[in-house]
């Protein structure tokens, strides 16, 4: 009977021992566990292995070898030394003075958002019209959007600078001024001259944009239009496919295809030059500002953008946008504030989505050109990026990045390399003082201080895409 | 150079990041590497050099207390970064230790202190596996948390290999989903159509398993009976 007793508990305490060890004791259990650890020294002794071995199986991960470890410690010893006995006081106290002023910022910038939703909200609600095509219009990068009141009919004659126009329907257009663009209706506007880039979900498909020359109705999901002050146009697809229609003739164009239509009724076929479309794709893409040596990266397809290699930027590439995620989303971060890179390889919160919640994602990737370069040589990075949707989370790490893959990329490429799968993310610290990110108190901007070698480090931010 | 240091080197240097021709590496850049972790010495203990006593500490302790940190509770992910926090402050205020012989009791104090901070604040950044355990852990006395290392570590390490190459290939699958890929008992489970309660359970008797082949194997701080 004894041994019976002993084996059970010994097998409860398996149990209790592989919960602790996954961070998920009840606390029941916790109080069950603890009272098993204080009257049983051999259940503390195999506590003891049971930790050091997991620790030991853990550091076989090529991220926490004892090379790594020390060049980490010595890295950042190296770096503190060099700073004045006053340097890092200061920079905590700057750091808490920012912070209090950003907090009163937010605080009156929210204040001011509620009221102006709250006068747009009661709009709509006596308008059923109007809701049935509302424009949320953002006007010039780097400024705070708002929410336009827009009639049918309106003209829109912008300046310099790139404008972003939301449709109810979910068709998304960048427009890059100087332009001239009226709104039809809620799936079409006419576009004097000017460039833009439109993006249809499949809710928008049929989404049309009427030039002098012709009219280039969606099918698929992304194209650009640089109508000309003489009335011809060019149209790129730069995915999906598109309908042109100049009352003469219609031609289905598949991505990667451009045509210009003439005042004269006539369509020709000419190259692709999608560099055309770089800033008002950006801006469709939700990217509303860039700063520093954080960058837009240039139009291309999924696969062209993955394959991007440059030594002096960090690229803020689109990923899948418009979904709702049928699995649940692990994420490295969800709060605000600034985040030092360090080990935590393993996800440590899940994203908390409202039902039917549609989300999407970007990749801020360093990606090297070139081959081997002296492993020392490490540069720093710095700069931010503002999206026109709060961040909900952020992915840093190895695994999660890896494992977020299949969700989030379009592109079939980053799977094909192993040593970019080991090595990809923040956790790997070098000699240099840490990788830090910074998630805004409003949650739209993140700045990155990055230092990059020849690994690829990565960053993938979800935002919300309502 | 032998081979194998010459191979070991190569599979070193490919982790380390987007290496496309591993085969350009110089071995030069291998031997400085090895001589940059020359091991600690009297003479340099003796030197009152800072920064010399400091970085033979760190490459004399830094195993065993990061094993010490691990035994507080600490979850995995973040053990290297409490290792790290106590070597910063540690030469912060490196003036302060007495005797560099008595290094690594005095490290185990900051350790042991920083870890007491992660269970008393509220972080957004959750660093023990259980706060209720190891607020008890940290009650317990060091020589019960944690065994001194003794012997070679190469030996350990090619103990540890044999003693996994022991186990079988579902049992060796399931280690390196949970420690070299990082997945959840849940996200093994799912993909081995087993109930994460079982993988625990089985991760657990597999810890158990090779502890035992270690302490047959000589690795002493795996022995049973602290």
């Amino acid at each position: 009977m004894k041994t019976n007793e002993s084996d059970e508990e010994s097998t409860r305490f398996g149990d209790l021992c592989g919960g602790f060890l996954d961070g998920i004791l009840e606390p029941a259990e916790q109080d069950e566990f603890l009272e098993l650890l204080r009257e049983d020294a051999g259940m503390r002794n195999e506590l003891r292995r049971q930790l050091l071995l997991s620790g030991v199986l853990s550091r076989r991960s090529p991220v926490r070898e004892d090379a790594m470890f020390l060049r980490t410690v010595f890295g950042h010893v190296a770096a503190m030394r060099d700073e004045s006995p006053e340097e890092f006081p200061n920079k905590v106290i700057s750091r808490l003075w920012a912070l209090r002023v950003r907090r009163v910022l937010a605080l009156a910038a929210s204040v001011v958002l509620m009221v102006g939703i709250a006068a747009l909200w009661l709009h709509f609600k006596s308008s059923p019209e109007m809701n049935a095509m509302s424009v949320a219009v953002f006007e010039a990068p780097g400024e705070a959007g708002r929410a336009r009141e827009v009639q049918v009919g309106e003209r829109f004659q912008l300046g310099e600078g790139v404008s972003k126009f939301e449709f109810t329907n979910g068709a998304v257009l960048g427009v890059e001024g100087p332009a001239d663009l009226t709104i039809r209706s809620a799936d079409e506007v006419f576009l004097a001259y000017g460039r833009l880039n439109a993006w249809c979900p499949e809710e928008a498909h049929g989404f049309r944009v009427a030039t002098s020359s012709a009219r280039v109705i969606d099918l698929g999901t992304s194209f650009g239009v640089d109508a000309r002050t003489d009335g011809s146009a060019d149209v790129m697809v730069l995915d999906g496919l598109v309908k042109l229609d100049n009352n003469r003739e219609q031609r289905s164009l598949t991505r990667g295809v451009a045509m210009r239509a003439e005042v004269d009724g006539e369509l020709k076929e000419m190259a692709m030059e999608a560099g055309r479309f770089d800033k008002s794709w950006s801006v469709a893409l939700g990217i509303r500002a860039t700063t520093g040596q954080v960058v837009s990266v240039p139009v291309g397809t999924p696969e062209s953008l993955a394959a991007y290699e440059d030594d002096n930027r960090i690229f803020v590439i689109p990923e899948r946008r418009d979904f709702t995620p049928e699995t649940p989303v692990e994420v490295n971060v969800v709060d605000t504030g600034t985040y030092r890179a360090f080990a935590g390889n393993r996800p440590r919160a899940t994203l908390a989505l409202e039902s039917g919640q549609r989300i999407r994602s970007y990749l801020l990737r360093y990606n090297p050109v070139g081959t081997n370069r002296e492993w020392r040589e490490f540069r720093e990075f710095t700069g931010s990026v503002t999206f026109d949707r709060p961040v909900l989370g952020l992915i840093g790490a190895t695994m999660p990045l890896n494992r977020s893959d299949a969700m989030f990329s379009l592109s079939q490429i980053l799977e094909q390399d192993d040593n970019y799968r080991k090595m990809r993310g923040l956790e790997i610290t070098l000699p240099h003082p840490p990788d830090e990110f910074t998630l805004s108190d409003d949650r739209l901007t993140l700045t990155v201080r990055l230092f990059a070698g020849e690994s690829v480090d990565e960053i993938r931010v979800i935002t919300s895409d309502d | 150079m032998t081979q194998n240091s010459a191979d070991a080197f190569h599979t070193r240097f490919s982790k380390i990041g987007k290496i496309k021709r591993v085969d350009e590496v110089t071995l030069e850049g291998f031997v400085k590497f090895l001589d940059d972790s020359s091991i600690i010495t009297t003479e340099t203990m003796n030197s009152g050099d800072k920064e010399k006593q400091f970085e033979a500490v760190v490459r004399e302790s830094h195993s065993s207390l990061r094993f010490f940190i691990r035994s507080l509770g600490v979850d995995d992910a973040w053990v290297d970064d409490l290792a790290q926090e106590t070597f910063l402050l540690a030469y912060r205020k490196w003036e302060h230790l007495d005797d560099p012989a008595n290094a690594m009791f005095w490290l185990r104090s900051i350790a042991r202190n920083l870890v007491r901070n992660e269970v008393s604040k509220t972080s957004r950044r959750r660093r023990l596996l259980d706060e209720k355990i190891t607020d008890y852990l940290l009650t317990l006395p060091d020589e019960e948390l944690v065994l001194e290392q003794t012997g070679d570590n190469e030996l350990r390490l090619a103990a540890l290999r044999d003693c996994i190459g022991q186990l079988s290939g579902r049992i060796r699958g399931m280690l390196d989903a949970r420690y070299q890929e990082d997945q959840s008992a849940a996200a093994i489970g799912q993909r081995l159509s087993m109930q994460p309660s079982a993988v625990r359970k089985a991760l657990f008797m597999a810890r158990k398993k090779l502890a035992e082949c270690l302490g047959t194997h000589g690795v002493t701080e795996f022995n049973h009976g602290a």
